[in-house]
Order: structure tokens, then C-alpha cells, then sequence
């Protein structure tokens, strides 16, 4: 990423890319805790984001990225555990996107055309590079949250706070886990740690800000859907796109259109921004052409994808909460703690 | 195999193509008149508008050579032949009387000493008279041009309400003098380039050299050097070489017809590109935002010019978007909208024996196909075709049931948004008619995919490092005060806007 991009548009893309995961999440991941523990869970969550962090930030203060050595060995290392971390979410991002159109939109459709067109579209979105999706990101941010905002006023007269339970009613430790379950599958800690020496601007602050938003955005979003569908929520595949569809609005009946372009919108520039960074981080630490692995990346996502497509239990078993945790617990915090203490090893050798 | 398909098709090219050759020998000026006449009838015999004439003056040759058509004939008898026919010249040295003719000549008259006869022969064939003396190996052109060109008249693209009505004519000089009319600055600079390898096309590169980037103008003049092509016909010749490398909808080169556009760009540190023989400037870099803004927006109150732009912004998307929305809706999002309003669609829907999308794409069509109709044939003609087209297609295909009325309406009101910004017409046609078949195949889900798609193409083009998206992506809150909005002049004329700042 010879080019840097400002903080404001890579925290931008992030957060489009963790409204993707809110407004496509499943019940699946929150099995066990009520409507009241989705909404305080978030508080978890923002902790162990940060907690999660740390060693990456860490990482990249000024005194120790001097000692950044791009092509060495444990760079290679880097670029193939995070290109592995990247590929699979795309993977599991296309795969959902593939679940929701055959399920919810086209149920009665054959959708591996349009999977194969969203591929092709995200490998143009990421040959072109990062500065445009950054571009995009910032252009997109706006008009997003102000859907969001409207989805949830319109939902306003839906909300029945009869719906809300006592705090921790199966208990703390259901909710520790599934916030632990739900950072597992935020890979866009993954992606600050491959990409947050191109940044420039303030990227703790951007990180802070992005942080708290997304929080608030996935709080709300569980308070209308908790609120609003009650336990019934628990029976939905999307219940984002339920609640959504039950918006009415003036003479609109109802608003998952909005949702679902929403969705794609995110979906384009989450997976064109993994399939970005792997080129990149692959060109860069072997010396590939970037438009070769961009290529190959996306033949190799269209040929899994189109596997899982139209199956639901080869879904379930890709899009394994526990696969992502392991994953992203190793390319977040473990990784950057090794590289953090090869380099003060390496410092204390120089002195 | 993919190497052998393009050699192939290059041989195939190569069959029916001739390599782009540019004349550029050096002649020198011969010693004698004769000579001289001798070669130049070689290049261009048969030309019966080049007009040979020999006089003699106390003993000594003059050559003349002029095009027939191209020169101000009063202007070359009186200012140029009697003063030099009653000359007193003491020597018979040809270059001092050559020296001494050309000093004889009226200062309001461009002169110019030439060594070389190639670059005589295409200066002589621009419309300035060529003279030689018997005896001097250099040549003198005179600047008594005047050939038929159109005055000055009204932009027909660009029709501003109270803004001036004077737009760029064919001629590039003229063009530079209402530049000049309008920016009576010594830094207007103006230089002068050559593209095209037959037609030898004049290209004036204009800007204030107290604000342009220096990158960028060096940028632009090496890209127009490198232009290869044979003859250039149009500043549109020009635009795919300034534009951006990358493959987009957008070019990041804006066109205007109009003298004071050019000079507002010019004066935000942009480089105006003027081509002799057409009426259209181009200017670099050239941002997105630009596209809603036009003069009357600086004419009137702010809050008029913001809602205006708003309006234009609002057209550009209902143009782009509206048919394939209609189609995505009919076909698969019926929810959205209204149970009445879906029942009256649905019922004149059922009437047509057509699926709603290829209705749509006809419609577009036949729209395109009425639209170039009344644009080719004559002004008169062109009426008649605009008529009888929405007459037949309007009134009659709706009473025959091949169209559905909703479709007629969502058709007729993409048409007339289309035209509110008509630079970007091009694209919104392309678009619109990709939406269509997009909406009728996967709906919202597929309109969203090409509108992402289309953003990050847009944001792709970067010309001469000034993102076409800035100042929204870059935010450059800065500039906002003259984007979609703008603020009163109060506020606007105390800083003028540096182009180059709104970089990554």
C-alpha cells in the first residue's frame, strides 16, 4: 500500500464493513442470552475490541515501526496468515450474501449468477486499489447511517419495551461469550493490524470514534429488533431485514429495500477490500504481480462459494464462529505480540 | 494461444491500416526565387488555390506564394505590394533587401523571418502570404490572414440565463482574445503546440502562471506532444490522452463552449486546452462537482444557486436510476410502494405482452433512436420526427396496449432529467440502460452492485493526482463552500480556490 489513505476513510470502510456484520447477523451467534443481554453485550464487546488491540497498536507507535523489516521472514509469515484470515471471511461474507438472496430475495431462483457478478464486480473494486474504495467508503458512510437512522425512527411506533428482559437472566457467563464470540468474528481487527502502518492521520482516535460507533449502531440495532419482534426474533434467519420489512414509513409499507441495498453496498466494499488486502500483502511479501493473486483470489472464492451455495448446512459449517475466534485471536493480538517481542529482541542486540 | 489471437488480429490491423508518418524535413531556403517556386510546386501541385506570382523591383526578384481563399486580398495590395513595389532599395544583396522589404511593411502586419521552407509551406497554408527575394536564403511570412469563419455567437450547449452570450468560436485566435478580453492579466500565459501528423492541428495551452501547478502543466504538455494521431479534427480527439490511464466512465477533462467557464477555471489554477477549429475548450483537472455548477449559479442569490444544484443532482440520478427502480419494483419489490399505486401499475402492466424490462429497454431505445433522429436531420425536419415520434410512441402504442402508461411517464420524465446536465448524458444513457436489464434481473440487489460499482470507478479517476470525487471523497471541507452549495459572494470572493490543494 504505497499510497496512504486517511484515517477518517479507512475507519470508514471499517465501519461499513461492521454494519454488513450487524445487519446480516443470525441468532445462531446469540444463542442463549435475551433481547436486554444482545444490547448491553455490545459494552463487552467494546472492551475486549480494545483489549484485543492493544498489541497491535502497541506495535505501531512511532519508535517501533523504525524497525519494521518488510521483507523479512516473519513478514511472509504475516502475509500469509492474514491473506488466509481475509480469504476466509470473504469467503464467509459471500457465502451469507449468497444465503440471504437465495432465502429472502430470489427464493425461488438459482443465484450463482449473481454471486459470480458480485465476485467479478468486488476483483474490479479491488484491482483498482485502495484509494478508491477508501473514495467510495467515505461517499457511502453518509447516505448508510442516514438509512439506518430512518429504518429505526420509522420503527419507532413498533417498539414495545414489554419485549426487554431482566440483565443476565441465563446468567454472565453466556453473554461474556458470545461478546467473546463476536470479536472473534470482527475481522476488521485483522484488518487494522495488516493495514494500519499505511494509514496516516490519528488512527487511536479514528480507532475510538469507529469503536464507540459501531457500538452504538449494533446496540440499536438489538434494541429494535429485541424490542420490536421479541423472542420471535430468535426464529428469524435475518431478523435486521424482518424488522426491517416491518418498518412502514408515510405511504412506504415496508423498508428492506433499503436494507438490502444497505447490505450490498457494504458487502461490495468489505469483500473488495479482503480481496485487496490480499494481493497486496501477497505481492508484497513474494513478490506476485497484485493483479495475478487479485484474479486467482477471486476464481478461488468463486469456486468455494459457489460449493456452499444454495446449502445451508455447508454454510453452518464453514461460517464456524469457533474457526474465526482461533483465527482472529492469531492474527490480531498473537501475531503482533511476536512481532513486538522479535523486535525488542532484536533492539536489545543492536545496544 | 491468447499471444497468437493478437498477433493475429494485429495483422489484421495492419492489412488495412498505414503507420501515422509525420513530414517534418528540414528544407533551407533556396538562393533564387525559382528554386524556391521549383520545390514548392513539387509538394503542392495540384493545389489550384496556391497563387505564384514574380515581380521586380530595380532589377531584383521578389517571389510571392499565397492561398487563394485564405488571404485578405485589399490588405496584401495596399499594405504590402505597392509599399514594397515603391521601395528605394541601394544594394542588390538579396538579404539586405529582403531585410529592408520587410521593414517597409506596416507594424500592425505579424512578420516573421523564415529559414526553412516545410514550416513556411504550412504557415503559407494557415493564410500568410510567403515571400522570397532573389538572392536571400531566408523568407519572410506575413500575417494577412483572413479566410470564412463563424462570428462570434451563443453557446447552444451552455445557454446561461443572465450570464454573457458570447461562446468560442472555430477560431483559436479569437478564442484567446476573449480570453484574453476577460483576464487582463500578464500572467495569462498562452503557448502553442502542434498535434496531429498530417493536419498539423494548433493547440493553445492557456493558463494564469501565477497559480497553475507546474506538475500538472508540464504533465499536460507532454501527454499533447505525445497525442499520436493523423489528422485532429475536434478537442474531443484530445480528451482520451489527457484523461485518466484508467478505464472509466468519467475522463477527469471538462468541456466548455463558453469563454467566461474557461476563464473561472482558469483562475482556480486549471489549464485550458484550446484547439484551433473547434468551439469546445477543455480544462484540466476537472473534479466531479463541477458537472452541477454553472454560471448562473454565480449570478444569482446562494440560496437559489443551492437548490438549483440540488435539483441538478436530484435530475442526474432520476435519469440514471428511475426506469431500472420502476423495473425492480414491478418485478420484484412490490412492497415498497403504495397498494393503490401498485394496483394501477399492475393493472396497466397486464395490458402489455411484454415482460416490464424489455419494455423498458424498447422504450429507451426508441427514445435514443427519436433523440439522434431530431439531432441529425435538418432543424426542420428534426421537429417533425420529435413530433411524430412522440405522437406515435406516446399517444398510440399506449392505445394499442404495447405500452403501459406508468412506463410512458417513467420513460418521457428519465428523458427530460437526463437533459438537465447534458455533459453528463452520455453517461447517464449507458447507465440507465445497464440498470434496466440489471433491475429486471436482480433487483435492488443488482442495482446496488453496478451503483457501487459505478462510485468506485468514479473514484478510480484520479487526473494529474485531484481525485474526481474531491471534495466530497477526499473530504476537503474547505471547498465545500463552493460544491454542492455555495456561499455568497461575501464569503467567496475573499479566497479563490487553489485546485491543486484538493489533492489526496
Amino acid at each position: 500500500m504505497n499510497s496512504k489513505i486517511s484515517a477518517f476513510q479507512f475507519y470508514s470502510i471499517l465501519l461499513l464493513s461492521r454494519i454488513l456484520i450487524t445487519l446480516t447477523y443470525t441468532p445462531k451467534y446469540t444463542e442463549g442470552i435475551t433481547a436486554s443481554d444482545k444490547i448491553f453485550q455490545t459494552l463487552f464487546r467494546f472492551i475486549f475490541g480494545i483489549i484485543i488491540t492493544l498489541p497491535v497498536f502497541l506495535l505501531n507507535n512511532k519508535n517501533e515501526s523504525e524497525l519494521q523489516n518488510k521483507n523479512g521472514v516473519f513478514q511472509k509469515i504475516k502475509a500469509v496468515i492474514f491473506s488466509a484470515v481475509f480469504f476466509y471471511f470473504s469467503v464467509t461474507t459471500v457465502a451469507r450474501l449468497d444465503l440471504f438472496a437465495g432465502t429472502v430475495m430470489f427464493p425461488e431462483t438459482d443465484v450463482k449468477f449473481l454471486l459470480l457478478l458480485v465476485i467479478v464486480f468486488c476483483a474490479y473494486g479491488a484491482y483498482l486499489g485502495i484509494e478508491p474504495i477508501a473514495r467510495s467508503a467515505v461517499m457511502f458512510v453518509i447516505p448508510v447511517l442516514l438509512s439506518l437512522a430512518f429504518i429505526c425512527l420509522s420503527l419507532v411506533k413498533k417498539v414495545d419495551l414489554l419485549n426487554l428482559t431482566p440483565l443476565f437472566y441465563n446468567g454472565v457467563f453466556p453473554v461474556v461469550k458470545t461478546s467473546l464470540s463476536a470479536v472473534g468474528r470482527t475481522v476488521e481487527y485483522a484488518v487494522i493490524a495488516a493495514s494500519l502502518p499505511f494509514v496516516k492521520g490519528n488512527s487511536k482516535k479514528g480507532f475510538f470514534i469507529w469503536l464507540t460507533l459501531q457500538t452504538v449502531i449494533t446496540a440499536a440495532v438489538f434494541f429494535f429488533e429485541g424490542t420490536c419482534l421479541g423472542a420471535f426474533s430468535n426464529m428469524q434467519l435475518f431478523p435486521v431485514y424482518t424488522i426491517a420489512s416491518m418498518a412502514q414509513f408515510s405511504f412506504f409499507r415496508g423498508l428492506g429495500a433499503i436494507i438490502t441495498g444497505v447490505w450490498i453496498l457494504c458487502a461490495f466494499l468489505k469483500i473488495s477490500l479482503l480481496i485487496f488486502l490480499q494481493s497486496k500483502l501477497l505481492s508484497e511479501g513474494f513478490g506476485i504481480k497484485r493483479i495475478t493473486v487479485t484474479v486467482v483470489s477471486a476464481v478461488l472464492l468463486a469456486v468455494v462459494c459457489l460449493f456452499i451455495s444454495g446449502n445451508v448446512s455447508r454454510f453452518n459449517a464453514v461460517d464456524s464462529s469457533l474457526v474465526k475466534f482461533i483465527l482472529i485471536m492469531i492474527s490480531v493480538p498473537a501475531l503482533a505480540l511476536a512481532e513486538l517481542i522479535v523486535k525488542r529482541v532484536k533492539k536489545c542486540v543492536r545496544q | 494461444m491468447v499471444i497468437n489471437v493478437k498477433n493475429w488480429y494485429r495483422k489484421k490491423i495492419d492489412e488495412i491500416t498505414a503507420p501515422i508518418k509525420s513530414d517534418d524535413e528540414k528544407t533551407p531556403v533556396k538562393p533564387t526565387v525559382a528554386e524556391n517556386f521549383k520545390y514548392l510546386k513539387s509538394k503542392l501541385t495540384p493545389s489550384f488555390d496556391v497563387k505564384y506570382r514574380k515581380s521586380e523591383v530595380d532589377g531584383i526578384t521578389f517571389g510571392f506564394v499565397m492561398l487563394d481563399g485564405m488571404c485578405d486580398n485589399e490588405l496584401i495590395t495596399e499594405q504590402l505590394i505597392i509599399p514594397i513595389m515603391r521601395g528605394i532599395y541601394e544594394t542588390a544583396d538579396g538579404e539586405k533587401v529582403l531585410e529592408a522589404a520587410a521593414d517597409l511593411i506596416s507594424g500592425s502586419i505579424d512578420k516573421s523571418i523564415q529559414y526553412e521552407l516545410n514550416t513556411s509551406i504550412r504557415e503559407m497554408l494557415s493564410g500568410s502570404l510567403l515571400m522570397f527575394v532573389e538572392g536571400s536564403e531566408r523568407a519572410v511570412l506575413f500575417g494577412v490572414q483572413k479566410f470564412p469563419k463563424r462570428s462570434i455567437s451563443e453557446p447552444d450547449s451552455e445557454t446561461q440565463e443572465r450570464g454573457s452570450k458570447e461562446g468560442f468560436s472555430e477560431s483559436f485566435k479569437d478564442n484567446v482574445a476573449l480570453l484574453r478580453r476577460k483576464i487582463r492579466t500578464p500572467v495569462l500565459k498562452t503557448e502553442i503546440l502542434e498535434v496531429g501528423a498530417t493536419s498539423k492541428t494548433r493547440v493553445c495551452i492557456v493558463y494564469l502562471s501565477d497559480r497553475v501547478n507546474e506538475k500538472t502543466l508540464e504533465s499536460v504538455k507532454k501527454k499533447i506532444k505525445n497525442a499520436s494521431f493523423d489528422v485532429c479534427l475536434g478537442s474531443g480527439y484530445l480528451e482520451p490522452f489527457l484523461g485518466t490511464e484508467k478505464m472509466s466512465l468519467f475522463s477527469g477533462v471538462g468541456s466548455t463552449e463558453r469563454p467566461d467557464v474557461l476563464t473561472a477555471k482558469l483562475s482556480e489554477g486549471k489549464i485550458g486546452i484550446i484547439t484551433d477549429g473547434t468551439p469546445y475548450a477543455l480544462f484540466v483537472p476537472h473534479i466531479f462537482t463541477e458537472y452541477f455548477h454553472s454560471l448562473d449559479d454565480y449570478l444569482k442569490k446562494p440560496y437559489y444557486a443551492v437548490s438549483i444544484r440540488l435539483l441538478k443532482i436530484a435530475a442526474f440520478f432520476v435519469g440514471i436510476f428511475l426506469p431500472g427502480i420502476y423495473v425492480a419494483i414491478c418485478t420484484f419489490h412490490q412492497e415498497v410502494i403504495p397498494e393503490t399505486m401498485i394496483f394501477d401499475i399492475c393493472l396497466q402492466e397486464s395490458f402489455v405482452p411484454l415482460p416490464v424490462m424489455i419494455e423498458a429497454l424498447i422504450m429507451h431505445m426508441v427514445f435514443e433512436i427519436v433523440k439522434e433522429a431530431g439531432l441529425r436531420m435538418p432543424k426542420s425536419i428534426g421537429n417533425a420526427v420529435s413530433i411524430v415520434g412522440a405522437l406515435v410512441i406516446g399517444d398510440a402504442a399506449v392505445s394499442a396496449g404495447l405500452v403501459a402508461a406508468p412506463m410512458l411517464i417513467i420513460i418521457g420524465l428519465t428523458a427530460i432529467s437526463s437533459f438537465v446536465i447534458p455533459s453528463l448524458y452520455d453517461v447517464s444513457s449507458l447507465l440507465r440502460a445497464i440498470l434496466i436489464i440489471v433491475g429486471g434481473i436482480s433487483g435492488f440487489y443488482g442495482i446496488m452492485l453496478v451503483f457501487a460499482t459505478v462510485i468506485i470507478n468514479m473514484a478510480a479517476v484520479a487526473p494529474y493526482g485531484i481525485p474526481f470525487t474531491s471534495p466530497l471523497s477526499p473530504t476537503k471541507s474547505g471547498a465545500w463552500r463552493d460544491s454542492v452549495f455555495r456561499a455568497d459572494w461575501r464569503i467567496l470572493g475573499t479566497k479563490r480556490l487553489q485546485t491543486d490543494r484538493l489533492d489526496k
